[in-house]
C-alpha cells in the first residue's frame, strides 16, 4: 500500500531557516522538492535559495574540519564504535542548534588538541610497523643462515650485508662474486647457504671504503640485499640474528607502548569525536540543502512532501521548537505536481519482503495500485507449483530459516530468506496436496512398498488424485490447463488494476481499454466452460459473442488499432504460462531419473549402497539449486512481462526524507 | 518397416527437432544477451533488474518448443 503524501510549504524568516532545518532534519520525514525543479512557482516574488559568502565559507571549513576528524577517527581506530543515542545526546546538545561560528569554534578547538599527539603517534606506530614486518620477513632467512654467520668473523674497517636469491638464479651467484671482488679490488668474501627449495642466502663482507659503490652495485644489478634496521647496522655477522630477534622484541614493547597511549586518548575522546563528526555532518547536510529551497527577500520557502498523518505533529513540533514564526501549509497540487509526488510504501509484514522486487523496476507510480500484496500471494503459487515437491519444499525451508538465524546482519539474505520461506511452504504444500511427492517418484515409492498401494489413490469428481507428474502423457494435459488457468486469472488481475489506475488518474480511455481485456478474459473463460468443460448451456456462446464484441469496441475506443493488435500479444502471454509445465515437468523428470540412477547404483549392494546414497543426496542438491532458481526467474519473470505491462506505471520520484544519517559522506 | 513405425519415427524427429532448435535458438540469443548484459553490469550495476528480465525473455522460444516436443511426442 502507497503511504498517501501532502504536498507541503513551509514559510518562515530567514533567520529561522537553520533552526527548522535542524528540526526538519531531526525529524527525517520531510522529502523536500527542489525548488528550482517546481513545476510552478507559486508567486514570482519567489526564486531559488542561494548560499551566501558566509554560509560557502562555512560549508569549506566544516568539509575541512570533518576531513580532520575522520583522518584523527581513522588513527585511532575507532571508525566502528557505536554508541546509544541516549548518551551521543548528551555531548554539545548547544552545537546541535546553535550558531554556526560557535560550532566552527568549539569544532576547531577540540580538533587541534586532539589531532596533534594522536598524528604523531598513529605516525611512529606506522613507523615501528613498517620496521617490525622488515625484520620479520627477514627473520626465517636469517634464522638459516645462522650456523654460518657464526663462523664468519667481520674484521675491523669491514662490513656485511646478506643477501636473498632465488634458487633458479643460483648461478649467478659467481657471476655477481666476480663482479665483486672485481670492484673491492679483492677485498671482500662471499659465503651462502640454502635456506629453503626455493631461496637460497648469501653473506658479502666487504671494505667499508667500498660501501658506496658495492650498493650501486647491488641496487642496479637488482639483487635482493635484506632490508636491515639501522639499530642492527655496523654489528657482527655472527651476532645479527641475535641482535634482530632483541630488536623484534623491543619493537613489540613499543608497539605496544603506543598502543596503550592511543587507547588512552580514544578512551578519553572517541564519544566525543563522534558526535562532534555526526554534527558536522548534520550541519553540512543542512547547509548543502539550501540551493534546493525558495526564498523571497526576507524569508524563506521549503516546498516538500510529508506522509498525511504526520502534518499535524511536524506542524505542533515546529511550533514548539521554532516558534510561532515559521508556518507549514498544505497545498492542492496540480495535476503536473501529483507526477513528482514521492512513493513510500507500507505493507504487512508477510508481503513485505516482496518489496525487494523495486530493486529491480522503480517502485509504482504515486496514486496507482501498489502490487506487492498481489505479488507476495501469486509469486509463492506460481514457484509451488513448478517445484510441488515436499521434500524439496522442506529442504528449501531448512536453508530459509538457516539464513534467517545465521545471516542476521545481512539484509538482503534476510529478505530472500524471507521469500524462500513464503515460497517453500507453497512447495511443500502443492507437493502434498497435488502431487504427493517426495524427492521426485519416492514418496510414491514409499507408499507402495509400505501401504501396497499406487497411484491413483483416489478419485474425485471423475479426476484421479493425485497428479503424477512423473507419466507426462496423463499429466501434461492437467498440468497445462491449469497453468493457462493460472495465466488467465494472473493477466485478469493485471487488467483489473490497469482499470483501477485509470479510475484513480481520470484517464477513461484507459478505463475502457483496460476493461475491455478484463471482459475479453472473461468471454475466454465463459467460451472455455461452454464449449470444453461443457457445465454451462450452448446459449452461453452467443452472450460470450456479445461480450466479445463489446470488448473489442471498448478496446479500440480505449486504445485505437494499436490496442486492438494487442490482444494477440495477450493471447501469446496466456500460452506464455505454459512455461509453468515444462518447468514443472523437467524439475520431476530429473528427480525422478536422479532416484532410478542412485536405486541401480544400490541394487548392486554392498558399498554400492552407501555410494547410491551420497550420489542420490549429491544430485538431488543439484536439483533443488535448480528448482530454486528456475522457478524464480520465471516467476519474477510472468510478474514483470507478462502481467504488469498491463497496468504498471513506475514511479518518477523515489521517496528521500531528510534525515539524518541520509547523508552520503 | 511399416506405416506406424514411420510415423513414430518421424514424429520422434519432430519432437527432438521441436525441443532441440528451440533450445539452440534460445542458447544464442541468451549468449547475446549473456555478453552485452555483463558489459552493461560492469558500467551500469543499477540495471541489473533489467538484465535479468532481459535474459529470462528468450527462454519462451525453447519452452514453446518443448510443448510442441512433448505434444508430438504423446502421439507417437
Amino acid at each position: 500500500m502507497q503511504i498517501p503524501m501532502v504536498n507541503v510549504e513551509i514559510i518562515g524568516p530567514k533567520k529561522l531557516l537553520f533552526a527548522t532545518l535542524a528540526t526538519l532534519h531531526k525529524l527525517g520525514i520531510l522529502h523536500i522538492q527542489d525548488f528550482s525543479k517546481d513545476t510552478a512557482p507559486d508567486t514570482l516574488l519567489t526564486h531559488e535559495m542561494k548560499m551566501d559568502t558566509a554560509q560557502e565559507k562555512d560549508e569549506q571549513t566544516f568539509e575541512t574540519l570533518l576531513a580532520r576528524i575522520n583522518g584523527t577517527i581513522s588513527d585511532l581506530g575507532i571508525a566502528g564504535l557505536r554508541f546509544l543515542d541516549e548518551e551521543k545526546s548528551r555531548l554539545y546538545p548547544e552545537l546541535r542548534t546553535g550558531s554556526a561560528e560557535h560550532l566552527l569554534e568549539r569544532a576547531k578547538e577540540i580538533t587541534d588538541e586532539i589531532e596533534g599527539p594522536t598524528v604523531k603517534l598513529a605516525e611512529q606506530k606506522s613507523e615501528l610497523e613498517a620496521e617490525y614486518w622488515r625484520l620479520k620477513k627477514c627473520e626465517p632467512i636469517l634464522e638459516k643462515i645462522q650456523p654460518l654467520a657464526e663462523e664468519i668473523t667481520t674484521p675491523a674497517g669491514f662490513e656485511f650485508i646478506a643477501l636473498s636469491l632465488d634458487r633458479a638464479a643460483k648461478e649467478d651467484l659467481g657471476h655477481l662474486e666476480k663482479d665483486l671482488n672485481q670492484l673491492t679490488e679483492g677485498q671482500c668474501e662471499l659465503f651462502s647457504m640454502d635456506v629453503d627449495d626455493d631461496t637460497t642466502a648469501a653473506i658479502f663482507i666487504f671494505n667499508s671504503t667500498f660501501s658506496p659503490a658495492v650498493h650501486r652495485f647491488l641496487f642496479k644489478a637488482d639483487v635482493n640485499v635484506l632490508q636491515l634496521s639501522p639499530e642492527l647496522a655496523g654489528k657482527p655477522a655472527k651476532h645479527i640474528y641475535d641482535s634482530l630477534k632483541d630488536r623484534l622484541k623491543d619493537l613489540t614493547k613499543q608497539k605496544k607502548q603506543l598502543a596503550k597511549e592511543l587507547k588512552k586518548i580514544s578512551n578519553r575522546w572517541s564519544m566525543n569525536l563522534i558526535v562532534l563528526r555526526e554534527i558536522l555532518h548534520s550541519r553540512l547536510a543542512e547547509l548543502e540543502i539550501v540551493p534546493r529551497l525558495g526564498s523571497t527577500s526576507y524569508a524563506f520557502v521549503i516546498s516538500g512532501w510529508l506522509p498525511q498523518k504526520s502534518v499535524h505533529n511536524v506542524r505542533e513540533l515546529l511550533r514548539k521548537e521554532v516558534g510561532e514564526e515559521v508556518t507549514l501549509t498544505t497545498l492542492k497540487p496540480t495535476s503536473n505536481k501529483w507526477e513528482t509526488a514521492p512513493v513510500a510504501l507500507k505493507n504487512p509484514s508477510w508481503a513485505k519482503p516482496f518489496q525487494f522486487f523495486y530493486q529491480l523496476i522503480k517502485p509504482p507510480k504515486y496514486g496507482t495500485v501498489d502490487p506487492t500484496s498481489f505479488i507476495a500471494i501469486f509469486f509463492p503459487i506460481l514457484f509451488g507449483v513448478v517445484v510441488g515437491d515436499v521434500g524439496y519444499g522442506l529442504v528449501i525451508l531448512a536453508v530459509a530459516l538457516l539464513v534467517k538465524r545465521k545471516l542476521k546482519g545481512m539484509v538482503l539474505a534476510q529478505v530472500f530468506a524471507s521469500v524462500a520461506l513464503i515460497a517453500s511452504i507453497s512447495a511443500i504444500f502443492f507437493g502434498a496436496v497435488l502431487f504427493v511427492e517426495l524427492f521426485g517418484n519416492l514418496g510414491e515409492e514409499l507408499i507402495a512398498r509400505f501401504f501396497g498401494l499406487h497411484p491413483p489413490y483416489l478419485n474425485i469428481l471423475g479426476l484421479d488424485w493425485p497428479i503424477v507428474r512423473g507419466e507426462p502423457e496423463t499429466s501434461f494435459p492437467i498440468l497445462m490447463t491449469m497453468a493457462i488457468a493460472i495465466g488467465v486469472i494472473h493477466l485478469s488481475m493485471g487488467f483489473a488494476f490497469g482499470l483501477i489506475n485509470g479510475l484513480r488518474t481520470h484517464h477513461y480511455r484507459h478505463v475502457y481499454e483496460k476493461g475491455g481485456f478484463l471482459l475479453l478474459m472473461i468471454v475466454l473463460v465463459l467460451a472455455v466452460f461452454t464449449n470444453w468443460v461443457k457445465v454451462l448451456p450452448q446459449g452461453t456462446n452467443y452472450l460470450a459473442l456479445a461480450l466479445g464484441g463489446v470488448a473489442v469496441i471498448a478496446i479500440a475506443v480505449g486504445g485505437g488499432v494499436q490496442a486492438i493488435t494487442e490482444i494477440f500479444g495477450t493471447f501469446a502471454n496466456i500460452i506464455s504460462y505454459s512455461r509453468l509445465m515444462a518447468l514443472s515437468l523437467a524439475g520431476v523428470i530429473m528427480a525422478n531419473a536422479i532416484n532410478v540412477l542412485a536405486s541401480r547404483m544400490g541394487a548392486l549392494g554392498g558399498v554400492a549402497i552407501v555410494g547410491g546414497v551420497i550420489l542420490a543426496v549429491f544430485l538431488h542438491a543439484i536439483n533443488i539449486i535448480i528448482c530454486v532458481l528456475s522457478p524464480s526467474i520465471h516467476s519474477l519473470r510472468l510478474h514483470l512481462v507478462e502481467c504488469f505491462s498491463k497496468f504498471y506505471e513506475p514511479a518518477t520520484v523515489d521517496y528521500e526524507p531528510f534525515q539524518l544519517g541520509g547523508e552520503k559522506r | 518397416m511399416n506405416a506406424e513405425a514411420w510415423r513414430t519415427a518421424f514424429l520422434s524427429i519432430g519432437a527432438a527437432l521441436a525441443v532441440g532448435s528451440a533450445a539452440w535458438a534460445t542458447a544464442y540469443a541468451q549468449a547475446r544477451i549473456g555478453s552485452a548484459g555483463s558489459g552493461t553490469m560492469a558500467e551500469k550495476p543499477e540495471l541489473a533488474g533489467t538484465y535479468v528480465l532481459l535474459i529470462a525473455i528468450p527462454d519462451t522460444i525453447v519452452v514453446m518448443g518443448f510443448v510442441v516436443g512433448i505434444m508430438l511426442a504423446m502421439k507417437a
